[in-house]
């Protein structure tokens, strides 16, 4: 009986005792994982190591498949480019020791460093370069980057030669964007799919280990060409809740926080032990209109409510201040932004009379879906003052980018869009040129013959003045014809210990952890 | 018994091609494209066709089900749209976090919550009771989210003694297990109360007084062992629910787990991780039910033979 009874107890906890098999298993994984961590307090006194907290998880460490910007940051440790942004943000040679543009703009040809080793030892060869620009030229992953590029190709053991389409302004600042970093050919080939949880590179961390869902390790590579990085343990931990990733800096779990929440920026920014950096995004947030069909085909429409928007108040509203109004449709921060350009300016009166113009004396009533509900609701409000009811539709990303951005079943929406590069080209020739309307890309749809010709003459021409003049035009046709209202830059910050050195923010959120070294 | 085992164990065949046909359908039917959500705004149409032809998306949604499920019987749970790894290489890495944690968090509140409810029950309206069903209340109304906050504040961040964030050690599982038993501790104390104080009103439990059996054989071998039915139900409901992932805990204690991987997966519309993900939860799930079926049978002799009946 006494018997029974213990058996019966002992089965009224073995529902929690069917944690004990993986719970067992996993015992002897923590105290292995424990050993490691034992491991990283020893490398402590020394501190030469740096753990990194991102909000989410790359999607790949395969450099010619990544598209996100924090799955571009950490290729940027892995991986090198032919050429490389310093950290003033001026290009330099990297790879590639010099390099010299055709006549004609259309081809490059760029030598080649001859000490460049891969993480596997290997020497890098010039077949290694052309395998991997000519691998991210037909990656799906990588048109924005790659769209001007035709083929690269050998020219000698030292020398490659990239063959344009077009002569395109920017090529430069793609080249240095990891889409282009340099992969082992034989360990792609040897296996291409596993090739993005095992990469094999030229920079200044090699991989160690990835856990799923919690971090992902990096050591520093003693053959790199540049010298071995100061850091010698990188962790990439991965805290999708930024409050607990601020509180887990301000514990010193971590040593650098990229992005903290706008919530976590002032307590942040008064805590002694650590230091705030911050810098204007290239992204930027917008209000976009169908210009074609519905009721934002009517120019007088769009121009009222240009007028209606206060920027001021919109950042103060919806990002407690931490945003810089745009005026431009150009972020400040790409080449081809034009200086002290100026925008509609918030006028409530003339907005009113621009709609009563339009034909709505009355105000009307307006669906307004949305990826951001902060700055949407203040935009409502806005809207308000000036009689027209926006009806707020917040969507999930997946839809939203089906029905509005691709389908463009919408009249009036709230969207961001983000350069990769820091070039004008990059956030306005897909955007508004007329052969990219519908299907994603030109969702404002609007297909203005001078419009298409200053975007092509900017993307082509070789004289940077050229260049310029002509994005301001694009810049001033946009705010006259009402195509879409720019409304602000977001902030970029990083948050680290304030002992850690050569920390920097970044307008696309890249960070370069080789200048990184611990006071 | 066998029998009745084998039979239950048949039965989770057809839940799982129910849940699999419904869950696809979601995935499929749902707006948004995955090729698009891997692409991002950046890419040209042409490209997102192009990723989509290479996915298998263009074809019919009854076609990729069938497909789906051909490979799924062979064992094969495809890989992921956006990793592009094996997915059960995925759900199989983080099930271990999430199994550690809804076991630490139901033993907590197991081991708390079910002698408080006992001693509530044998001192009822004493100030313990009062106390106790103070605190059930307080817990009840806590969001996770907001404890564990708070105890990060603390613990953590006060008085350094506990980590934050991570999975490396066991005491990085104290604060979420404390966080996840919380919710579930509240519930155990109101229903062990309450269904012991259902029980020691018995004529059963007076009988036994009259015999002369001592307090605590009285309580411990008469009362509990019959007011332990529903307490169990409520144990491996929650076990089921929390086998499913503790998203918020998940998120704000960084803990990669199996909430966190479908929150993710369901928003980059990640069709294959999905499937994984809920398939495993299910059929784990249906364990943790028969299991409670099954010691339902050791605690009360009646369905014992109900059971052998069928």
């Amino acid at each position: 009986m006494k018997l029974k009874s213990i058996f019966c107890y002992l089965l009224i906890f073995a529902l929690v005792l069917t944690g004990c098999s993986g719970g067992g298993n996993n015992t002897s994984n923590t105290e292995l994982k424990e050993e490691t961590g034992n491991n990283e307090v020893q490398s402590d006194p020394v501190k030469d190591s740096v753990v990194f907290s991102i909000n989410a998880e790359p999607s790949t460490l395969d450099p010619q498949k990544g598209n996100d910007l924090l799955t571009f940051m950490v290729h940027c440790q892995i991986f090198d480019t032919l050429i490389r942004e310093s950290s003033d943000g001026t290009l330099v040679p990297g790879i590639a020791e010099e390099w010299k543009f055709s006549d004609d703009g259309k081809e490059i040809v760029f030598k080649l460093r001859n000490d460049v080793k891969f993480h596997n030892g290997d020497q890098m060869t010039a077949d290694d370069v052309v395998f991997s620009f000519n691998r991210a030229i037909n990656s799906t992953f990588t048109k924005r980057i790659t769209g001007s590029m035709d083929r690269m190709e050998k020219v000698d053991d030292s020398n490659v030669k990239l063959i344009l389409k077009y002569s395109y302004g920017p090529v430069l600042d793609c080249i240095a964007t990891s889409n282009l970093g340099i992969v082992s050919q034989k360990a792609v080939e040897a296996d291409e799919e596993g090739f993005a949880r095992n990469p094999v590179g030229t920079g200044a961390f090699k991989f160690v280990e990835w856990s799923n869902g919690e971090k992902i390790v990096f050591e520093s590579f003693d053959d790199y060409y540049r010298g071995e990085a100061n850091i010698k343990n990188l962790t990439f931990k991965i805290i999708s809740d930024k409050t607990s990733a601020a509180v887990a800096l301000e514990n010193g779990e971590v040593d650098v926080l990229l992005s903290p929440a706008e919530a976590d920026r002032n307590n942040l920014i008064d805590n002694e032990n650590i230091k705030y950096y911050e810098t204007e995004s290239n992204s930027f947030y917008f209000i976009s209109f169908n210009n074609e069909e519905g009721l934002f085909s009517n120019k007088l429409l769009r121009e009222a409510i240009s007028y209606a928007i206060d920027r001021e108040s919109l950042i103060i509203g919806a990002l407690e201040g931490n945003g810089a109004a745009l005026e431009s449709a150009i972020p400040t921060n790409c080449f081809g932004a034009p200086q002290n350009f100026k925008g509609n300016q918030y006028d409530v009166e003339k907005a009113k009379a621009l709609l009563a113009e339009a034909g709505y004396p009355n105000g009307l009533t307006v669906k307004l879906p949305t990826l951001y509900l902060d700055p949407t609701e203040v935009l409502q409000d806005q809207l308000r003052q000036i009689g027209i009811t926006a009806e707020i539709e917040q969507m999930e990303r997946g839809a939203w980018l089906q029905d509005v951005y691709t389908d463009n079943k919408y009249e009036i929406t709230v969207g961001s869009y983000s350069a990769l590069v820091p070039d004008a080209d990059q956030i306005t020739y897909n955007r508004y040129h007329g052969d990219f309307v519908g299907g994603g890309n030109n969702m404002v749809r609007c297909n203005i013959p001078e419009l298409n010709e200053a975007l092509d003459l900017a993307r082509t021409s070789q004289d940077p003045e050229v260049r310029k003049a002509e994005y301001t035009k694009v810049s001033e046709i946009i705010r006259d014809e009402s195509v879409l209202i720019p409304l602000y830059s977001s902030i970029n910050g990083i948050a680290a210990n304030k002992d850690l050195k050569g920390v920097q923010a970044h307008p696309v959120q890249r960070a370069y952890v080789y200048d990184y070294s611990w006071q | 018994m066998l029998k009745f085992i084998f039979k239950r164990l048949m039965m989770i065949i057809p839940v799982i091609l129910g849940i699999s046909f419904i869950i696809f359908s979601i995935m499929a039917l749902t707006p948004g494209d995955p090729a698009r959500l891997m692409l991002g705004e950046n890419a040209t149409q042409e490209d997102v066709e192009k990723l989509r032809e290479e996915m298998g998306l263009n074809d019919n949604f009854v076609v990729r089900y069938f497909n789906y499920m051909k490979d799924v019987i062979r064992g094969d749970f495809g890989i992921s749209y956006r990793n592009r790894i094996p997915v059960f290489d995925e759900v199989f890495a983080r099930f271990p976090n999430t199994l550690v944690l809804a076991f630490w968090g139901i033993s907590l509140s197991v081991m708390i919550g079910v002698p408080i409810g006992i001693i509530s029950a044998v001192k009822q309206y004493s100030i313990i009771d009062t106390v106790s069903l103070g605190v059930a209340l307080i817990l009840t109304s806590i969001p996770a989210f907001w404890l564990g906050l708070m105890l990060i504040l603390l613990f953590s961040l006060k008085l350094d003694l506990l980590p934050s964030t991570g999975v490396e050690t066991w005491k990085h599982f104290i604060l979420p297990s404390v966080t996840l038993a919380a919710g579930t501790m509240a519930t155990l104390i109101r229903m062990t109360r309450s269904t012991m104080l259902e029980v020691i009103r018995q004529d059963y439990i007076r009988t036994a007084r009259a015999k002369g059996a001592t307090e605590n054989r009285i309580i411990f071998k008469h009362a509990l062992r019959n007011a332990l039915l529903p307490v169990i139900t409520i144990i491996g409901i929650n076990f089921g629910f929390q086998l499913g992932g503790a998203m918020v805990i998940e998120t704000v204690f960084a803990m990669p787990g199996l909430g966190t991987l479908m929150i993710t997966s369901v928003r980059l519309k990640d069709t294959p991780m999905v499937m994984a993900s809920v398939l495993f939860v299910a059929i784990a799930v249906s364990l943790v039910n028969l299991l409670v079926d099954l010691l339902y049978s050791y605690i009360d002799p009646r369905i014992k033979s109900q059971y052998a009946k069928s």
